[in-house]
């Protein structure tokens, strides 16, 4: 694998990680293309051990926490920006933990990437939540830059233990 | 304890204690969770013989199943010889249960079929160790309740009002609905602020989801809410909801739907609705929230299902499902899923906002000093509205009316011994 290419992907996380922890949330949306699919399935227990992880998870279009193109991610974080969405309001703060970055797939314009991430949630006096899962991420050269046009986004829980997931992972 | 002192109708005030007191929530378990029809789940998530998906009857967990004669059945998720559960799937399909613990095998009907060494037990009547059936289960119109209670009264009874307003959702179209999801997450907030939040808050909206309205993303259109005219409608054995009433200009199955390709459609599909609802039910009242007594709550407009699993005084399991028409075509259901869980769901635009108002209520109720001061349900109180042609008793939408009928009703099921001191006291 090319070096270059894998500390570019790295540093492209790092900085999408660090635009959610700082709260530049319109930053962040920049960040996707105009096509993005950000999506987020519920996960159930199986009878028996799936061969796919597919089997255990919601199929598209049906059960999800997110099912976003740009205009519906982008009206959740206007939502924050104004002064009663509640859920945020004081907002949270966070931490993403990005790891396990690997580089599955590049034809010369789209870059696929799976990582895994912990996001560490406190907010108000000491309310916690711990987020842990995986990304499939799909990146794409936009004029010479990263983008991201896909993202899946599979939870290890299958009851989600926080209140909400008001923040993005 | 003198359950009913805790809630004053006349003065509209209610104890507080109700929503974290440990003896109070363990009343509930014995006298309200064991005793009521609760809801389990939707017909199409177990078509098929062998079917069965986890529920839970409020903290008893529960296996709904379908035999392979094509019944529906119920049983506590509970081996008979230790106390193992013998499902610990959500959802699939299977021929039997076997018990991880020693091997004791169940059918579909509950009967225990196999036990491992079996002649070394001294006289085991195995027609004596089957799985624990619920007393009674019956479905309405896809929507499966199920009671521990043999004496509770039918399931048609005990909806009594509310099933003419639930075929709203249920009913529209031929082939009724399904359903997907669900959407679970823990919640520290006691079951009892959700239930009444759905059976009749309309108060709430403005302040609680205003940053969502604010964007366009609602859960009516904006004429609905100009129009103003909303219903606060009590059914009886606790079962509430608030709907709107539409303006005669306006008249229509699509009147109120969140988002224009779903007025398109019902507009699409409107000689069908008002010949299975009836013009009352098709043109002018159109439901928004309700709670079905104690834990059941629906969405009319947004298509959500939802129950409040209790899980201790002070915490809840919520359950949701997006629930849709199932004679629509692909790309509506995919809208009508799309509309639901971007409102109603643990990432719901609506619905994250809810979470600190409940979690905050449960914690005032702990509070020694807030418990010498009662919370305030006197919004519109005594006043009454007639709409002759609707169902139930009418108030204004801005009112605690609902809200107290539910906490009436609550109480009554609390001090009574059996059903049929419910009965009388509803009677009475």
């Amino acid at each position: 694998m090319d070096s270059e290419l894998r500390h570019r992907v790295e540093d492209f996380l790092y900085l999408e990680a660090e635009l959610l922890d700082e709260r530049r949330l319109r930053e962040w949306l920049a960040l996707f293309t105009d096509d993005l699919h950000y999506w987020m399935p519920v996960r159930h227990n199986p009878l028996e051990r799936p061969k796919e992880l597919d089997e255990e998870i919601a199929k598209p279009g049906e059960s999800y926490y997110f099912d976003d193109n740009k205009e519906t991610l982008g009206l959740r974080i206007e939502r924050l920006y104004s002064k009663t969405a509640w859920a945020e309001m004081p907002p949270s703060r966070t931490r993403h933990l990005i790891s396990n970055i690997r580089i599955k797939r590049d034809d010369g314009v789209e870059i696929e990437v799976h990582s895994n991430f912990m996001v560490y949630r406190t907010r108000m006096e000491k309310d916690e939540d711990i987020f842990v899962g995986t990304r499939r991420d799909i990146l794409r050269r936009v004029d010479g830059e990263l983008r991201i046009a896909r993202r899946s986004i599979f939870l290890d829980q299958a009851v989600l233990g926080a209140k909400n997931i008001s923040v993005f992972l | 304890m003198e359950i009913k002192s805790l809630i004053d109708p006349e003065g509209g005030l209610i104890n507080r204690c109700i929503f974290a007191d440990r003896e109070i929530y363990e009343l509930e378990r014995e006298r309200l969770f064991a005793r009521c029809w609760l809801y389990l789940g939707h017909e199409s998530e177990v078509p098929h013989p062998g079917d069965f998906v986890a529920a839970y009857m409020g903290e008893e967990p529960v296996i709904l199943w379908r035999d392979f004669n094509g019944h529906l059945r119920a049983f506590l998720n509970l081996c008979r010889h230790r106390g193992n559960r013998v499902c610990r799937a959500d959802r699939g399909n299977a021929k039997v249960f076997t018990c991880s613990y020693h091997g004791w095998t169940y059918s579909s009907e509950g009967k225990l079929v196999l036990v491992p060494m079996a002649e070394a037990f001294s006289n085991l009547d195995r027609a004596q160790w089957g799985l624990v059936p619920v007393a009674q289960l019956d479905s309405y119109k896809g929507l499966i309740f199920a009671t521990f209670d043999p004496d509770a009264p039918t399931l048609p009874e005990y909806l009594g009002d509310m099933a003419w307003y639930l075929d709203i959702l249920l009913d529209r179209r031929e082939g009724g609905t399904e359903v997907s999801g669900p959407h679970r997450w823990v919640v520290d907030a006691n079951w009892k602020t959700a239930a009444e939040n759905f059976g009749g808050d309309g108060y709430h909206i403005a302040s609680t989801h205003g940053s969502a309205r604010e964007l366009g993303v609602d859960t009516t259109t904006s004429q609905t809410r100009q129009w103003n005219k909303g219903r606060q409608i009590a059914c009886g054995n606790g079962h509430v909801l608030v709907a709107w009433v539409c303006p005669p200009d306006d008249a229509g199955p699509w009147f109120a739907q969140p988002v224009a390709e779903l007025g398109d459609y019902m507009r699409k599909h409107a000689a069908e609705i008002e010949s299975r609802l009836g013009s009352v039910r098709a043109r002018k009242v159109s439901p928004s929230a309700g709670t079905v007594f104690p834990n059941l709550s629906l969405h009319w407009l947004t298509r959500t299902l939802r129950v409040w699993h209790p899980r201790g005084p002070d915490k809840m399991e919520i359950w949701s499902w997006a629930i849709v028409d199932k004679a629509a075509p692909a790309k509506i259901k995919e809208v009508m899923r799309f509309v639901s869980q971007y409102r109603f769901s643990p990432t719901g635009v609506f619905e994250e906002d809810d979470m600190d108002n409940w979690i905050q209520v449960t914690g005032a109720a702990r509070s020694v000093i807030a418990r010498r001061y009662p919370a305030n349900y006197q919004m519109s109180m005594n006043e009454e509205i007639t709409e002759s042609d609707l169902r139930g008793r009418i108030a204004s939408r801005w009112s605690d009316s609902n809200q107290l009928s539910l906490y009436m009703h609550w109480a009554k099921v609390l001090e009574a011994k059996n059903w049929r001191e419910i009965e009388s006291a509803k009677n009475g």
